[in-house]
């Protein structure tokens, strides 16, 4: 079952290993990041930053996909990463039972695409344009979108972020 | 209640402060001090932070070197009841206690977390990763 969903663009780091992962209980993660899947570097340091009670799987956002709809993952609890809101509707469109969307950090270190700058949304959020309209397009699937970087933190429905 | 008390030489205990800091937030029941960065007496800080522990507050003494003077001086402090003291302390150990958030802590609980931190100083070597799916089940 999938326990959480996360967009944050550090992907596996200190508050996912440290933080989130003792809040839910979890003990599996999977990263659906094409460059990360695409990269033994970046597999390997994900693998390392990712606590020892969980196994972790770094796919590709279409082969995390399907291994998010294996029948076996019923059993485990999952914790799902992505690093941007455009891969978080992907999945969100083509894995059921996806409790909610959590955002914890964007913006700050994924490139900016020329002629679009970020702009400040929230304390650890920055997004251009065409990133507004994807956090709106994941606000319409009807999924809660929570936007709260640690469990201890404060929570903010991002609906009211992006009017 | 646990109360932690990190000392060292120069600044790496409010070095150790500011990462967990970073990590973990605000860590409200511990006191980091900085040894030899002025004139004060190594001894009176930690005695004066000692002294303000509770008496019966479990009280985890961390020192940055196993022998080193901070350490002899903290082995001095060591006769108060419930007072254990772990030398050549690393950051991953203490994030390991204070994220366990536990209302105390038994000197053989200390040290089986101490035992399993062991890893956490480690050569880095990017072995081949497996990505077996069977694995992953």
């Amino acid at each position: 079952m999938i326990s959480f969903f996360r967009i944050d663009e550090r992907l596996i780091h200190g508050q996912i290993a440290i933080k989130w992962s003792r809040h839910t209980g979890v003990d599996h993660i999977v990263v659906c990041n094409d460059a990360a899947a695409n990269s033994s570097i970046i597999q390997k340091s994900l693998k390392m930053a990712a606590p020892a009670t969980c196994k972790v799987a770094i796919k590709t956002v279409e082969d995390g996909i399907k291994l998010l709809n294996d029948p076996r993952c019923e059993k485990l609890k999952i914790f799902i990463l992505v690093n941007c809101p455009e891969d978080a509707l992907k999945v969100v469109e083509n894995v059921k039972g996806i409790p909610f969307i959590n955002i914890g950090n964007y913006g700050r270190i994924a490139p900016e695409k020329p002629g679009h700058p970020r702009k400040m949304v929230g304390l650890n959020l920055y997004c251009d344009d065409i990133e507004v309209e994807s956090f709106k397009k994941l606000i319409g699937t009807g999924l809660k979108c929570i936007y709260q970087t640690t469990p201890e933190e404060p929570s903010e429905d991002i609906s009211k972020l992006f009017k | 209640m646990i109360h932690y008390i990190v000392a060292s030489h120069g600044a790496l205990a409010s070095g150790f402060k500011s990462a967990l800091g970073v990590l973990l937030g605000n860590v409200e029941n511990a006191d980091f001090i900085d040894c030899y960065v002025d004139d004060s007496n190594p001894k009176e800080l930690i005695k004066n932070a000692v002294e303000s522990v509770d008496d019966d507050t479990t009280l985890l003494l961390f020192s940055d070197l196993y022998g080193g003077s901070v350490c002899q001086i903290m082995n001095e402090f060591m006769d108060r009841p419930k007072t254990y003291q772990v030398a050549g302390v690393n950051l991953a150990l203490l994030i390991e206690l204070l994220a366990q958030n536990k209302e105390d802590i038994t000197l053989d609980e200390l040290k089986m977390c101490v035992d399993s931190m062991k890893d956490s100083l480690q050569c880095v070597v990017l072995d081949e990763t497996s990505d077996d799916e069977a694995d992953f089940f």
